[in-house]
């Protein structure tokens, strides 16, 4: 990815603000989920839009397996499965789209329903 | 403040309460690391209890040894590799540079019962063959001080591969990974250079940018 000018970027940002306007009337019900730490030890986040699928959680070990997925549209991305730090993110652009965190072998977050 | 900040926030906060913690309570691993030492880490490992067979014979040669061979982390992948393909799933496979192998299915629709047999294939694969072998090798690869804090860890692997300067900050590294607002800017850096991909994945951070 490479950075663009300041102008360009303050374009890009008011463009992409208007459509997260419009996305926020248009998709109700597709609000970003944040959840808060599950135990001392670890932390999550499942969260998606249109423009971003995103699972992640770190953890000092010791509480179960997990593996991050998100999607958007037709691209997957799975974390690795992991004890310590699993994260999945994918950006582009796409109606379709979730994030989900599993625990030994079973969804254990969502970000939509 | 925006989700990902937040996200960010949590986190270091969480890590350091419990890195303290650990240290007041006598606990084995150093403030901020995951152990002492990869020896450490790999000695805690084999305490699990749902250790497989393999992953056992596997972590007492690394324990005698003190790190884990390439050729037995790809023995293992082998054998999930092969495990997957009977359970009739195959992925795209991809050995990053520092021979870490990564697994994704490949681009197309898939529905959420297609992605829950593929989930569920994968834990039962990986939890009968390689899972500990493999989530230790990429800490070796990746994480050589066994960081708990794994923005930083991120942050030391991309300065160390020339994916960015010196002057690059943890900072900045969570204000642009992870949960982000549509109105944010992403990664100043290519994420999809194959040196960063190397760092990211094996660190577990797998980003992808969606074709347009």
């Amino acid at each position: 990815m490479t950075v663009g000018t300041a102008s360009q970027a303050r374009t890009k940002r008011r463009k992409r603000l208007a459509m997260s306007a419009a996305a926020g009337v248009m998709a109700a019900g597709l609000a970003v989920a944040v959840a808060a730490p599950a135990q001392a030890t670890t932390v999550y986040n499942v969260t998606s839009n249109w423009w971003q699928a995103y699972a992640g959680l770190t953890s000092t070990g010791g509480e179960g397996v997990f593996q991050a997925e998100a999607f958007l549209g037709y691209d997957h991305a799975f974390g690795p499965r992991s004890q310590y730090n699993t994260q999945a993110e994918v950006n582009g652009f796409n109606f379709t789209h979730n994030a989900y965190i599993w625990r030994d072998g079973a969804i254990w977050k969502r970000a939509q329903n | 403040m925006s989700n990902r900040a937040l996200f960010a926030g949590m986190v270091a906060a969480t890590l350091l309460v419990v890195s303290g913690c650990a240290g007041s309570s006598g606990g084995e691993a150093d403030a901020g690391r995951l152990a002492p030492s990869l020896k450490a880490l790999i000695d805690q490992n084999l305490q699990a209890k749902d250790i497989s067979d393999w992953d056992r014979a596997s972590l007492e040669k690394a324990s005698k040894a003190g790190r884990i061979e390439q050729a037995d982390y790809a023995e293992g992948m082998n054998l999930f590799d092969q495990c997957m393909k009977s359970a009739g799933f195959e992925f795209t496979r991809t050995e990053l540079l520092n021979g870490v192998i990564e697994f994704q299915p490949p681009r197309g629709k898939l529905s959420e019962d297609e992605v829950s047999a593929m989930m569920k294939a994968q834990s039962t694969c990986s939890s009968s063959t390689n899972f500990y072998t493999q989530d230790l090798f990429r800490m070796q690869q990746a994480n050589p001080d066994l960081l708990s804090d794994f923005s930083q860890a991120a942050v030391n692997c991309l300065k160390k591969a020339g994916i960015v300067g010196d002057d690059f900050t943890k900072e900045e590294f969570e204000k642009v990974s992870g949960p982000r607002d549509s109105s944010e800017d992403g990664y100043p850096f290519d994420v999809m250079d194959p040196k960063a991909q190397t760092c990211l994945y094996s660190l577990g951070y797998a980003i992808k940018v969606a074709p347009q």
